[in-house]
């Protein structure tokens, strides 16, 4: 029994990461053949790399000498409200997918979802690693703007890859037309924002791991 | 004995073509009037390895972010990257 757990998760996390590079390269057929297949592993997968990281950005953070009970509540709070996050962006985009008339299921949105979160695992990684290796703030010399010339590079590059993500979720979970998929942006972005900006304030996020 | 070769080989390439087009059927294509040949230029290049055109226009947007905004493009990337 144990080797077929393991056989599977292996197997998972080999699907997980072909797919991965497929979401990267080829995302239309990758991400159509996710919508169909409707995963479950990498919705795991992914938030046990989200744990892994918070961990990383905590300890990078807070450093190692503060109180375990500390870094323990801050890693709960922090995973919880991420789990918490990707089901309320998964809902809100299955119901609006909906309204606008799409025809799709939450469970299609919950796999196809779970990809987007590779460039924002990306993101973060490289930027613990940054504050690491060349903590902020940054100056207004060369050095400086170089940095802040990749730094921006990389964001965007990132973004555009979720933003396509979101794109495509909505094209191929639902099958909306681009007027549909505006008209359910235009509900949902603001949506978020205000969401983002309350976990802002409640001093969880400061940049929404989404 | 051909005849049941030929057959099977028939029923199998019937379910492979049927196939094919339920998957070419599924999702209705996109209609946007006189911008539909523009966006299907755009989507196609979008469909395979887009980081060819994501990465350029990001290094595009970058500098021209630094040029417009100067020293607030450098305090912009310290807050962001103390907001991990």
């Amino acid at each position: 029994m144990f080797s077929t757990i393991s056989f599977s998760l292996f197997h998972g996390f080999f699907v997980l990461v072909k797919d991965s590079w497929g979401v990267l390269n080829a995302p239309y057929k990758t991400i159509r053949k996710v919508a169909e297949e409707k995963p479950i592993l990498p919705i795991l997968f992914f938030g046990l790399f989200t744990w892994f990281f918070l961990t990383l950005a905590i300890v990078v953070k807070e450093g190692l000498h503060t109180g375990p009970l500390f870094l323990t509540f801050n890693l709960g709070k922090l995973f919880y409200a991420s789990i918490v996050t990707y089901i309320v962006i998964v809902v809100a985009i299955y119901l609006i997918g909906r309204l606008v008339g799409g025809k799709g299921e939450i469970s299609s949105v919950a796999s196809v979802w779970s990809y987007s979160y590779l460039p924002t695992l990306i993101w973060f990684f490289t930027t613990t690693l940054l504050y690491v290796f060349l903590p902020p703030p940054r100056t207004a010399s060369l050095l400086g703007q170089i940095f802040s010339i990749f730094f921006v590079f990389l964001s965007l590059g990132l973004l555009f890859w979720k933003t396509l993500i979101y794109f495509l979720t909505l094209r191929l979970v639902f099958g909306l037309t681009v007027w549909q998929m505006i008209r359910a942006t235009l509900i949902l972005w603001p949506a978020f924002f205000f969401y983002f900006l309350l976990l802002n304030r409640m001093g969880i996020f400061k940049i929404p791991l989404a | 004995m051909n005849n049941l070769y030929s057959k099977q080989f028939e029923n199998q390439l019937l379910k492979k073509l049927k196939d094919k087009r339920n998957e070419i059927c599924a999702i209705a294509p996109q209609e946007m009037g006189f911008l539909t040949p523009l966006y299907k230029r755009l989507t196609a290049r979008l469909k395979i390895s887009p980081w060819k055109i994501f990465l350029p226009f990001s290094l595009f947007l970058s500098f021209l972010s630094q040029i417009l905004l100067g020293h607030w493009s450098t305090k912009i990337v310290s807050v962001l990257q103390a907001s991990f």
